[in-house]
């Protein structure tokens, strides 16, 4: 018991890292119809800035910790919203060149975040509270998963009070559903596509942070294997659905660890399969919508 | 003097050339109708105005130029647009819906809400959950919503039951009363109506253009353009 408690919780952090990508690629390709392949770059690049705060004035206290995560979701969010006016925008329509070009700039980033840190992983510390571990009904659980929990439901919360309540919010949610429609209202829908690219690279950026203290370190490549799941979670989700993300990044997490456990370090084929059977038998995902 | 000019536009969608050259006025007031077969282009006419697709050509509101211009920026001139399949934003309540299309400044809600107390009343309600009658009423309120210069209405009636077609056929004549209308419609009924003059299109290219009247009242002309009897049941046109 106390082991599948360990694993759920542990799932439900990964899950919550998978979400914290997933819900700005599957927005901006609910908006914008893009496949952005550089989103794993603007974690991994968040994880360096909060890597930086860190070295500079220390990560032990929780108001240093705090000021790591927001300038790692800065680092994402402006990184992110460049990307989208220099690289996306000229290429507005052009869906092929806009996946191409993303994956140009994630090999290139990885390659310049490798010359200015080094390909070698670099080792964080955050609040000695979590490197310790609480006990629940027998299970010894490291405290970074409760974190990585609490700040993908703030993120999610977040976000969807920001699309409910605010008039940006109402532009992308009318966008993700009828994106020439909003523009023959009148509205310039490109403004919506830098918003959500940032807030994209923003719940990226913190979960670079966020990642580092998972993982313990920090490295050039810490994105581009995030990346591959969180793009597993985004289809079996429903592209541009962030409930849907939320929903399937649990579900990806927790089978994952399981599947490790239990079937012999399988977890990675489970969720593949998992892939495969959604996209067979239900190719929208679990909420899936398109933009027109 | 006309208050959109439109000349030779071309237009395109995915390569394949649906409007050949056309060229057309609209005055100040009334309704101008445009008419002719399914798939003539006449609803790729008014995407083509609005730059919704690829498209060349001049087009002229008030003497200045749109045709260069990107399309939120001619709606925000003062056009207003309700488009074929209604295109109402299934996920989002109706209040969301018209909150959307409200440019602020000279909102029309009073009129609106006169207009249409029924879609008033289910504010709250998700736009997809709402009958086609009632759908066409958002998609007609939220262009009603800001002062225009002119609505461009595709096929407002289309698939409606006859009731709810004499409503659409009551708002659009009290809208044409402050705003200009280009309409694009089937139903030869509701032209008639509505309508003052009208062009013609058959195979993307203008092949009429007069009174609707005229065109409507003669037999050989309406069996020519329109594929119908005048005044029968139309046949070819849907």
């Amino acid at each position: 018991m106390e082991t599948l408690i360990l694993l759920l919780v542990t799932g439900l952090g990964l899950g919550a890292l998978y979400f914290l990508i997933a819900s700005g690629l599957s927005l901006i390709y609910g908006l914008m119809g893009v496949l952005n392949f550089a989103h794993g770059s603007f974690l991994t690049f968040g994880g360096f800035a909060g890597m930086e705060v860190a070295r500079r004035i220390g990560a032990e206290t929780w108001p240093q910790f705090i000021l790591a995560l927001i300038v790692g979701a800065l680092a994402g969010a402006v990184f992110a919203s460049l990307t989208e006016l220099l690289l996306i925008r000229p290429l507005y329509l052009r869906h092929i060149e806009q996946a191409l070009i993303t994956v140009g700039l994630s090999l290139a980033s990885v390659a310049l975040m490798e010359g200015i840190w080094g390909a070698d992983p670099i080792y964080v510390s955050g609040p000695p509270i979590l490197n310790e571990v609480t006990e629940i009904a027998g299970a010894r659980i490291p405290n970074d998963r409760f974190l990585l929990i609490l700040g993908a439901v703030l993120i999610l919360a977040g976000i969807m009070l920001f699309l409910r309540f605010t008039r940006f919010g109402l532009v992308i949610r009318a966008g993700v559903e009828n994106r020439s429609m909003v523009t023959a209202l009148g509205i310039d829908v490109r403004t919506a596509f830098t918003l959500v690219f940032a807030i994209g690279g923003a719940a990226a950026g913190i979960g670079g942070v966020l990642a580092s203290q998972y993982f313990g370190y920090v490295s050039p490549h810490i994105g581009g294997s995030l990346l591959i799941f969180a793009f597993i979670v985004t289809i079996i989700g429903g592209l541009g659905s962030l409930a849907g993300a939320a929903i399937a990044a649990v579900i990806v997490g927790v089978l994952q660890q399981l599947a490790n456990f239990y079937l012999g370090g399988t977890g990675d084929l489970i969720v593949v399969i998992l892939l495969a059977a959604v996209l067979l038998l239900r190719p929208s995902g679990i909420m899936g919508k398109r933009a027109h | 003097m006309s208050l959109l000019s439109v000349r030779n536009l071309h237009a395109k969608i995915a390569g394949q050339q649906v409007i050949e050259d056309i060229s057309f006025e609209v005055p100040a007031s009334g309704v101008t109708a445009v008419l002719g077969r399914n798939g003539v282009g006449k609803s790729s006419t008014l995407k083509a105005l609005l730059g919704l697709i690829e498209r060349s050509g001049e087009v002229e509101l008030e003497g200045v130029r749109i045709d260069g211009v990107q399309t939120h920026r001619i709606i925000r001139k003062g056009i207003g647009y309700v488009p074929e399949e209604r295109e109402i934003f299934s996920s989002l309540t109706v209040a969301e819906n018209l909150r959307l299309a409200e440019r602020g400044g000279n909102s029309n809600r009073k009129m609106v809400e006169n207009l249409f107390p029924d879609i008033y009343s289910r504010l709250g309600q998700k736009a997809g959950t709402l009958s086609g009658g009632q759908q066409q009423m958002v998609s007609l309120a939220r262009a009603l919503l800001n002062e225009n210069k002119i609505l461009l209405i595709d096929e407002p009636t289309k698939g409606l039951a006859p009731k709810i077609v004499t409503q659409v056929t009551e708002v659009l004549k009290k809208a044409a009363e402050t705003v200009p209308i280009l309409l694009v419609e089937q139903n030869l009924k509701v032209v008639k109506d509505l309508a003052g003059p009208c062009i013609v299109l058959e195979g993307g290219r203008v092949v009429h253009s007069g009174s609707s009247k005229e065109l409507l009242d003669s037999e050989e002309l309406t069996m020519k353009y329109l594929g119908v009897h005048a005044g029968g049941k139309e046949k070819g046109v849907s």
